[in-house]
C-alpha cells in the first residue's frame, strides 16, 4: 500500500519545496520509491496476488477500492517507479527540475500510475487511468512549446473521449454483478450479445492510447512539441498502461468476443509497423522519427498482445519494458541533439559524434538496443513476438518482420544524420553526469534483461498462467 | 332556497382554455412589456379559474389554497416585473420587448 | 585443461582486449593497445591450435539456458568439431596478422585504441558465429559482426570530405545484411516449431534418422538460410554493400570483406548441410546463383580503377564461386576455397593497404605504375597473390579453383563453359591490376613520387607471412593425382563435422581431372602472357572515365545495378514515404480527426441559432413543443 501511497506524499509536498531544494528532493522521491519497488520485487511471491485492500463488501455504487499486485502488476509498478526515476535523473541539470509544479506533478502522475497497476475495481481502474492525465496535460501545458496548445488541447480531447467508451464498458460490465471487484467481473454472466459491444468499448479507449493505427494521430504532434519529460512519461509509461489494461482487464473480461476482434486488430497493429516506420524512413524532425517508431513498435505488442497465447504474452511484456526504456533513451538522445543544434531538423545537424564523442557513443548504445540486436531484451523481445505473430499467420510475420531491416534504416538514418558527417557546430557541452548515468542504466538494464529474461518470466509467469486458466473457464459459462 | 343547477364543468374548461390561449398570444405576438405583463396575469388567472371550478366540482378546498398562493406569486412577480419594466424604461426610454435580445447565443 | 576451459578462454581473450581499449584504451600509449590487440588475437590463435590438436568428433558445451518456455527453450551452447575449429584457425590466425599490419597502418589515427577495440569485438563475433552450438547463438554472431563491421566500415565518419559517404557505406552494408537477418529469423522459426530444437547436432541426428519433413518445409528452412547467407557472403541480390564498404580502412577490408566476415554465409550454408541435401531445389538456385554473381561481379572488376574497388569485386567474385560448390553439395570443397582464399585475398587487400600507405591515401591506380622499385616487398607478396587468385599452376588458388570447377564439370559442362568465363575474366582484371600498378612508370604527382616508400616490418610481416600461405595453400587438400597418401587432406578432415560423413562425392577420374587443370593452366598463362605484352610492352593505360564507352562503360558502372536497385526499392519506399506522411497522415487521418471535432462546433454553431434572445421566440418553441407532446400522447396514449 506504501507503494501506491508514497508518490501522493511526494507529490503534495513537493509542491512546497522550494526551486532550490526542489530537484534534489524530487530525485530523493523518485529513489525513495524505486527502492522500496525494488525490495518489494526481491521478496515478492509470484504466486499468490498480495492484496492492498481487500474489501469483500461494497461502498457506494457498486465500488469495492480492492487493490493488488500480482506478478504482473509488480512489474509493472517496478517499471513505473523506473521511469519516473529516470524521468526525475534525466531532468536533474535542466531547469524544469527546479519548479515545485512540475515536481509535485510529476510525483502525482507516479501516483496515478501505480493506481492503475494495482486497482482491482473496475471503476477504481478508469479513476486512476483519468487521474494520469490530468498532471501530464499539465506539465505539457505549463512547459511545452507555447504555440501548440492546440495539438494538446487534441491529445486531451482524443484521450479522453477514448476513455469515456471504457468506462461505458465498465459500468455496463458492472450492471450483472453485485459490485465493479476484478473477480466478480470476470465471472459475470453478461448476455453473449453484449460482450462484443463491451470489448468494443475497452478497445476504443486502449486504441487511442496505445495508439494503434489509425487512431495515432494526436502522438506525434505532441512528442514533438512537448517538454522531455512530457514525452517521457507518455510513451514510456502512459502508453503501457494501455497494453497492460488489455492484457489484464480487456480480454480476459470479454474474452468470448476475442474472435471477433482478433483478426482486425492484429492487421491494425501490423498496418502501425509498416506505416509508422514507412513514415520514419522520410521524416525530418528526429523527435517525430522517434514517434512514428514507436507507433511501429507499439504495433507489433498489440499485436501479440492480440493473439493471446503464452508465448506471445511473454513477448509482449519483455517488449513493453524494453520499449520504456528506449523510450527514454532516445528521447533524452533527442533532446539533448535537439537543445545542442538548436533544432530538431535533422537536416541541419552533423557530426556531433565527433565533437561531443560520449554522446556519440552512448547514443549509438541506445540505437543498438532500439534495433533489437541480441543480447538486448529487445531481441528477445521481437523474437517472441514475430515468432507468435508468424505462428498465427506467416504472411503478418513476414511484413511485421519488416521492421527488422526498415528499423535499422530508420534508426540509423538518424543517427547518421544527427551524429556522423563533418561537424557543424563546434565547443558544444558534451553529456552531462545525469544524463549519462540515464542512458548507461538503460543499456545495462536491457543487456540483463536480454541475457536474463527468465527473470521477467519467471516474475509473470503464474499470473499469466493462471489468466490463461481463467479465461478458459469463464468461457465455459454460458453468458 | 332557490337551487340553481350547477353551471357544466366543460364551460369552465372552454373559458380558462380561451383565457389562457390569449395570454399565450399575447407573449408570443405582442412587444410591449406592459402588455406582456398583463398577458401573463390572463395566464395565471385562466389557471386559477381552473383550479376553483375543480375544486368546487370535487368538494376539495386543496386546489383553493393553491390559488391563493398563487395571487401571491403572481402579485409578487408583477411587482418584481413592473419594477424591472420602469428601471428598463428608465435606461432605455422604451419598453419594446425586442430590444432585450443580449441574451442570445 | 578441459575442452570447455579453452573454449572459454579463447572466446574470453578478444572480448577482454576490445572491453580493456575501448575503456582504458583512451590513457594508454598507441604501441600498448595496439600489442594488446594483437596479442589476445594471437594467443586466441594458439587456444585454437590446443583445440585443433584434440577435436576427433563434436562436442556440445553447454553454457546456459537463455529462454525455456514449455514448447521450446533458447540455450546457448557451443559446438566444437572439425568445421568449427577449422573457420576458427583462418579467422583467428589472419586475424592476428591483420591486426599486426594495422599497428603499422593506422599508426597516425586518432582513434588507433577505438580501431583496435573494434577489431577484438569483430573477432570475437565472428568466433561466436563459427563456435555457436545451434543457430540462436550463430545468430548472435551473425548480427553481432553485423554490428562491428558497421562501426569499421564507418570508422572515418567525421571526415570532412568524405564522412557523409562513409557513413552512408556502412549503413547500406547494415541494412543489407539485415535483410538477410530477417531470413535467418524465419529458418530459426520454422526450424523451432518443426524440430522443437536448434543445436545442429540435434537437428542433424533426427534427419539421420529419417524425421519426415514436408517438403515445403525443407525448402522454406532452406531459402530463408540462404536469403541470411547472400547478405553475409554478397551475393546477388545483396551483394551491393560489399565494393561500397571498401570506404573502410583498408586493414578492415582485408580482415572483414575478405577472410572472415563474408565466409560467414559459406560456413552458414557448409554447417546447414543436412538441410541443404533435403532440398534439391534451393541447391540448385545456390548453384545459379553462384554462377550469376561470380561471372556479374568478374564483369564489374574489368574496368574498375580503385585498387581496393578492383579487389572488392573480385572478392564477391569468388565468393559466387565457394557458392557453386555449395550448390554442387561440395561443402569440403568451398570450405577449401575459404581457406585458400582467406590466404590470398587477406594478402591482396593487405598489399594493396601498403600500396595506399606508400601513396598516402592514394587509390586510384591511374595515378600509380612502377612501383616495384620503391616497393620490393609489396611487389613480390602482390604477385603471388595475383598469380594465385587468378590460378597459376601450383599455387594455392589453383587447387581449389580447380576442385570446384571439376565438380562443376562432372554435373554440367555447359555450367563449366560458363564459369570458365569468369575465371578467364579473373585474370585478366587481376594481372591488369597487378602491371598498372607496379609496373610501367609513375603517372601521378613528382612531389608523391618522392614520397612513396616501402611499408614498415608491422605491415611487410604479413605480407610475407601470407604470401608463403597463399603459395603453399593448396598442399592442404591436394587433388590425389599422383600421391594418393595425404590427398584430400582438409576434406577428410571436415567430414567429421555433422551431417558431412552423409554426403559421399565420387572424384573426377584421372584424365578428366588433368584434362581440366591443363586447361585451366593455359589459360592463366595465356592471360599473363598478354596482360605483359600490352600493359608492359605496349604500356597502355586506364582510361578516364569519359573516355569509356560501350562494355567498358558498363563494367565501370557495375552494369547500373545500383541505379536499378535505386529506382526500384529505393525510390519507391521513400516516396511511400514521403506520401503517406503528407497525404495519408496530414490530409488524410490528421484532418479526419480534427475534421470530426470542428463538426462538433459546426453543430453548436448552428444550434447556437436558435437562441435568438426573444422571449417570445422561446415562449413560441415551448408551446410547439407542448403541442407535439399533447399530439404525441393522444396518438400513442392508448
Amino acid at each position: 500500500m506504501e507503494l501506491i501511497l508514497l508518490p501522493l506524499l511526494f507529490g503534495i509536498v513537493s509542491f512546497f519545496i522550494p526551486g532550490r531544494w526542489g530537484r534534489i528532493s524530487s530525485l530523493l522521491f523518485a529513489a525513495i520509491s524505486l527502492v522500496a519497488v525494488t525490495v518489494k520485487l526481491f521478496y515478492f511471491q509470484p504466486d499468490v496476488k498480495e492484496y492492498f485492500v481487500n474489501n469483500t463488501g461494497t461502498y457506494v455504487l457498486g465500488m469495492t477500492f480492492n487493490m493488488a499486485i500480482d506478478g504482473l502488476g509488480i512489474l509493472m509498478l517496478g517499471l513505473s517507479n523506473l521511469v519516473i526515476f529516470l524521468v526525475a535523473l534525466s531532468n536533474f541539470n535542466r531547469e524544469e527540475a527546479s519548479k515545485p509544479s512540475f515536481n509535485g506533478l510529476l510525483f502525482l502522475m507516479q501516483f496515478g500510475l501505480n493506481g492503475v497497476f494495482a486497482a482491482e475495481d473496475g471503476i477504481l481502474f478508469y479513476m486512476f487511468w483519468e487521474l494520469t492525465l490530468i498532471p501530464v496535460f499539465l506539465m505539457l501545458y505549463w512547459y511545452g512549446a507555447k504555440e501548440n496548445h492546440k495539438n494538446l488541447l487534441t491529445f486531451f480531447l482524443y484521450t479522453l473521449f477514448g476513455s469515456l467508451f471504457m468506462l461505458l464498458a465498465i459500468l455496463a460490465w458492472g450492471a450483472y454483478t453485485p459490485s465493479y471487484d476484478y473477480n466478480k467481473l470476470m465471472y459475470a454472466a453478461v448476455p453473449s450479445q453484449y460482450v462484443c459491444w463491451i470489448f468494443t468499448g475497452f478497445l476504443l479507449a486502449f486504441a487511442v492510447k496505445i495508439p494503434l493505427f489509425p487512431f495515432h494521430t494526436w502522438q506525434p504532434p505532441t512528442y514533438s512539441t512537448a517538454p522531455m519529460a512530457g514525452t517521457m512519461l507518455l510513451s514510456a509509461i502512459m502508453l503501457k498502461m494501455a497494453l497492460f489494461g488489455m492484457i489484464k482487464w480487456m480480454i480476459p473480461l470479454s474474452y468470448s468476443a476475442l474472435k471477433f476482434w482478433q483478426l482486425p486488430v492484429i492487421i491494425l497493429g501490423i498496418i502501425g509497423i509498416l506505416y509508422g516506420a514507412v513514415i520514419a524512413l522520410r521524416e525530418n524532425n528526429m523527435r517525430k522519427v522517434f514517434a512514428f517508431a514507436s507507433i511501429s513498435h507499439l504495433g507489433l505488442i498489440a499485436a501479440g498482445i492480440m493473439i493471446f497465447s503464452f508465448d506471445a504474452l511473454m513477448g509482449s511484456i519483455i517488449q513493453m519494458v524494453n520499449h520504456s526504456l528506449i523510450a527514454v533513451g532516445l528521447f533524452l538522445c533527442a533532446d539533448i541533439a535537439t537543445n545542442r543544434f538548436g533544432t530538431s531538423d535533422l537536416q541541419q545537424m552533423g557530426g556531433l559524434a565527433k565533437v561531443a564523442p560520449r554522446f556519440g557513443f552512448w547514443f549509438a548504445v541506445t540505437v543498438l538496443i532500439a534495433l533489437s540486436v541480441p543480447l538486448t531484451a529487445g531481441f528477445i523481445g521481437e523474437f517472441l513476438l514475430i515468432k507468435a505473430v508468424f505462428e498465427y499467420q506467416a504472411v503478418f510475420g513476414i511484413l511485421a518482420a519488416l521492421t527488422l531491416v526498415l528499423g535499422a534504416v530508420y534508426m540509423i538514418r538518424a543517427y547518421q544524420m544527427s551524429s556522423m558527417g563533418a561537424p557543424k557546430i563546434t565547443n558544444v557541452a558534451d553529456l552531462h553526469w545525469n544524463e549519462m548515468l540515464v542512458l548507461a542504466l538503460v543499456a545495462v538494464l536491457a543487456v540483463f534483461l536480454g541475457l536474463y529474461p527468465n527473470g521477467i518470466i519467471s516474475l509473470v509467469k503464474p499470473s499469466i498462467q493462471h489468466m490463461l486458466e481463467n479465461v478458459q473457464d469463464t468461457t465455459n459459462l454460458i453468458k | 332556497m332557490p337551487t340553481s343547477t350547477p353551471i357544466n364543468i366543460d364551460f369552465y374548461i372552454i373559458l380558462a382554455t380561451l383565457l389562457f390561449v390569449i395570454g399565450a398570444f399575447g407573449v408570443m405576438i405582442r412587444r410591449n412589456m406592459i402588455v406582456l405583463l398583463m398577458c401573463i396575469e390572463l395566464m395565471l388567472n385562466a389557471v386559477n379559474l381552473l383550479m376553483v371550478a375543480f375544486s368546487s366540482y370535487y368538494n376539495n378546498a386543496d386546489a383553493q389554497i393553491f390559488v391563493f398562493f398563487i395571487i401571491v406569486v403572481a402579485a409578487a412577480e408583477a411587482t418584481v416585473g413592473l419594477s424591472i419594466l420602469i428601471l428598463a424604461y428608465r435606461q432605455l426610454r422604451s419598453i419594446d420587448i425586442s430590444i432585450f435580445n443580449k441574451l442570445k447565443g | 585443461m578441459g575442452f570447455s576451459t579453452i573454449v572459454y578462454i579463447l572466446l574470453l581473450l578478444p572480448l577482454l582486449g576490445g572491453l580493456t581499449n575501448g575503456l582504458f584504451g583512451k590513457h594508454l600509449p598507441k604501441q600498448f593497445s595496439g600489442a594488446l590487440g594483437t596479442g589476445v588475437i594471437f594467443s586466441a590463435f594458439l587456444c585454437v591450435l590446443m583445440l585443433f590438436n584434440h577435436v576427433n568428433e563434436p562436442v556440445q558445451i553447454d553454457l546456459c539456458n537463455i529462454l525455456r518456455f514449455d514448447s521450446f527453450s533458447l540455450e546457448i551452447n557451443f559446438l566444437i568439431d572439425q568445421l568449427s575449429v577449422w573457420m576458427s584457425l583462418i579467422i583467428t590466425g589472419i586475424g592476428t596478422l591483420i591486426h599486426l599490419f594495422s599497428m603499422g597502418y593506422m599508426k597516425e589515427d586518432e582513434g588507433y585504441y577505438k580501431f583496435f577495440t573494434y577489431l577484438n569485438l569483430f573477432i570475437f563475433a565472428m568466433l561466436i558465429l563459427v563456435l555457436g552450438g545451434n543457430y540462436f547463438v550463430l545468430f548472435f554472431g551473425w548480427e553481432g559482426v553485423g554490428i562491428c563491421s558497421f562501426l569499421l566500415i564507418g570508422f572515418h565518419y567525421s571526415d570532412p570530405v568524405k564522412g557523409i559517404s562513409n557513413s552512408l557505406a556502412a549503413r547500406k552494408a547494415f541494412v543489407m545484411n539485415r535483410i538477410g537477418d530477417a531470413g535467418l529469423i524465419f529458418a530459426l522459426f520454422m526450424l523451432l516449431s518443426t524440430f522443437g530444437t536448434l543445436n545442429f547436432v540435434d537437428i542433424s541426428e533426427r534427419l539421420s534418422e529419417g524425421v519426415s519433413m514436408h517438403h515445403l518445409t525443407v525448402l522454406g528452412i532452406t531459402l530463408c538460410l540462404f536469403l541470411a547467407a547472400t547478405g553475409k557472403s554478397a551475393q546477388i541480390p545483396l551483394f551491393t554493400w560489399l565494393p561500397d564498404a571498401m570506404a573502410g580502412p583498408t586493414p578492415v577490408s582485408a580482415l572483414i570483406h575478405a577472410a572472415t566476415m563474408v565466409t560467414a554465409g559459406i560456413y552458414l550454408v557448409a554447417r546447414s548441410n543436412f538441410l541443404f541435401e533435403l532440398a534439391p531445389l534451393t541447391q540448385d538456385i545456390v548453384l545459379y546463383i553462384g554462377i550469376a554473381t561470380s561471372l556479374f561481379a568478374a564483369f564489374m572488376a574489368l574496368r574498375q580503377n580503385d585498387i581496393k574497388k578492383v579487389l572488392a569485386y573480385s572478392t564477391v567474385s569468388q565468393l559466387g564461386l565457394m557458392v557453386v560448390a555449395l550448390g554442387l553439395g561440395a561443402y569440403t570443397v568451398a570450405i577449401f576455397h575459404v581457406t585458400t582464399h582467406a590466404f590470398f585475398k587477406a594478402l591482396l587487400f593487405l598489399g594493396s593497404g601498403s600500396v595506399i600507405h606508400g601513396m598516402h591515401h592514394e587509390q586510384d591506380i591511374r595515378k600509380m605504375g612502377g612501383l616495384k622499385k620503391v616497393m620490393p616487398i609489396t611487389h613480390w607478396t602482390f604477385l603471388i597473390g595475383t598469380l594465385a587468385i587468378s590460378g597459376f599452376p601450383l599455387l594455392s588458388g589453383f587447387y581449389s579453383k580447380d576442385e570446384i570447377i571439376g565438380h562443376l564439370f562432372d554435373q554440367n559442362p555447359v555450367l563449366y563453359g560458363v564459369i570458365m568465363v569468369s575465371v578467364l575474366m579473373t585474370a585478366i582484371y587481376m594481372f591488369r591490376l597487378y602491371f598498372l600498378t607496379f609496373h610501367g612508370t609513375f603517372r601521378g604527382t613528382q612531389s608523391t613520387w618522392e614520397h612513396v616508400h616501402e611499408s614498415p616490418w608491422t605491415m611487410t610481416l604479413p605480407l610475407v607471412i601470407l604470401s608463403v600461405f597463399s603459395a603453399l595453400g593448396g598442399l592442404l587438400n591436394l587433388p590425389g593425382l599422383f600421391f594418393h597418401e595425404g590427398a584430400h587432406w582438409l576434406s577428410g578432415y571436415l567430414h567429421g563435422a555433422p551431417g558431412m560423413h552423409n554426403i559421399v562425392h565420387e572424384t573426377p577420374n584421372f584424365s578428366t581431372t588433368l584434362g581440366l587443370m591443363a586447361v585451366a593452366s593455359a589459360l592463366s598463362i595465356g592471360v599473363l602472357a598478354w596482360a605483359y605484352q600490352n600493359y608492359v610492352r605496349r604500356g597502355s593505360v586506364a582510361k578516364s572515365d569519359e573516355a569509356l564507352n560501350g562494355w567498358e562503360k558498363l563494367s565501370n558502372r557495375k552494369l547500373y545495378w545500383d541505379e536499378w536497385y535505386d529506382w526500384m526499392v529505393v525510390k519507391p519506399i521513400e516516396w511511400l514515404g514521403f506520401q503517406t506522411n503528407h497525404t495519408v497522415e496530414e490530409r488524410g487521418l490528421k484532418s479526419g480527426i480534427s475534421g470530426l471535432g470542428m463538426l462538433t462546433g459546426k453543430a453548436g454553431n448552428a444550434l447556437r441559432k436558435l437562441q435568438n434572445g426573444y422571449v417570445s421566440s422561446y415562449l413560441s418553441w415551448m408551446v410547439i413543443g407542448m403541442i407535439l407532446l399533447v399530439v404525441f400522447y393522444l396518438l400513442n396514449g392508448n
